[in-house]
């Protein structure tokens, strides 16, 4: 009997543990535009991101080909000289909401301490931002947004273009999740 | 003042020079996108088929380029903007594409560029510039 019980309490245990939402395709922003030049900025959708509903264990995905830039020069100088995307192919992030309780959420935005590592180009960086975190029916908003510097990321700019590109490059993020089952 | 012949003839050709500099220069720099068609079908066929295939070469594609795929499949779950195709196909199409008439369970036949393999998250490929041939 005391086995079937805790066999019972595993499985109730494994199941709670187990409860994730995702997206597949979560929408990643970067600009890095100077007023009066041409805007350097470009446009995800297709971050994978997972949250551990019961720790707030969030993971981010993102392949650096799938950011869709306006002009195509610009994408394809952005893979090939900026992010070397054939050898660096994902940036990742891996971190959490702190104190992330799936009861407290509702239509109204909650505001989160996000904190993690943030990988790109092999290269690792802390990062510590906040995130709004609201509840629409079924689904699990986050929008956060941070600033990276390129160099952080052993980023080169070369002195031509250093004018035309933002030292601080803003990244925002809205990631609309679903339960995984 | 008037110019020699010769002087006028220089400056045509230089306006000309510059025209032409220009309206290359304008298509260089603005220059469109590429398409599927542009890019390399490395793989055409069953999605079941597929999976290994994939598993062996996904490394290899993510650092050659451009690739395309085309695969016969059933949808197995779908998104508002993109589709799985036999769980781990994760097809992505472009924005303001009408997906509302594909339904789970579904066989389809479509192509897409590869962008990766997420060997971490949910161990799928992902495709984007979704296309579809057949329902």
């Amino acid at each position: 009997m005391k086995k079937i019980l805790y066999m019972c309490l595993f499985f109730a245990v494994g199941t709670v543990t187990a409860q994730k939402y995702y997206t597949k395709t979560g929408q990643t922003d970067f600009k890095a535009s100077v007023a009066a030049f041409e805007p350097v900025e470009a446009k995800s959708n297709s971050t994978t991101a997972v949250l551990k509903v019961d720790s707030g264990d969030l993971a981010a995905l993102i392949f650096i080909k799938s950011f869709h830039f306006k002009v195509a020069l610009m994408e394809e100088h952005f893979n090939e000289n900026y992010m070397d995307s054939d050898k660096f192919p994902k940036a990742t992030f891996k971190g959490k909401l702190e104190g992330f309780n799936m009861s407290d959420l509702s239509s109204t935005a909650k505001e989160y301490n996000l904190t993690g590592t943030l990988t790109v180009r092999g290269e690792k960086k802390e990062i510590a931002t906040t995130a709004k975190v609201s509840k629409n029916g079924e689904k699990i908003i986050i929008e956060s947004f941070f600033s990276v510097k390129p160099q952080e990321f052993g980023i080169e700019i070369p002195s031509i273009v250093r004018e035309k590109i933002a030292k601080e490059i803003n990244i925002s993020l809205n990631y609309e999740l679903i339960e995984k089952k | 003042m008037s110019l020699s012949k010769k002087s006028k003839k220089i400056i045509t050709y230089v306006l000309l020079a510059l025209v032409l500099i220009g309206v290359g220069g304008y298509f260089y720099l603005y220059q469109s996108h590429k398409t599927l068609d542009d890019m390399e079908v490395v793989y055409k066929g069953s999605a079941e088929e597929f999976q290994s295939v994939m598993e062996a070469k996904a490394k290899t594609w993510e650092k050659e380029g451009d690739k395309v795929v085309e695969l016969t499949g059933v949808i197995t779950t779908k998104g508002e903007e993109a589709i799985s195709v036999n769980e781990n196909f994760s097809f992505q199409f472009p924005k303001d594409t009408n997906i509302e008439n594909l339904a789970e369970g579904q066989k389809i036949k479509i192509k897409g560029r590869i962008i990766g393999y997420d060997d971490e998250l949910l161990g799928e490929l992902k495709l984007d510039m979704a296309t579809i041939i057949k329902k």
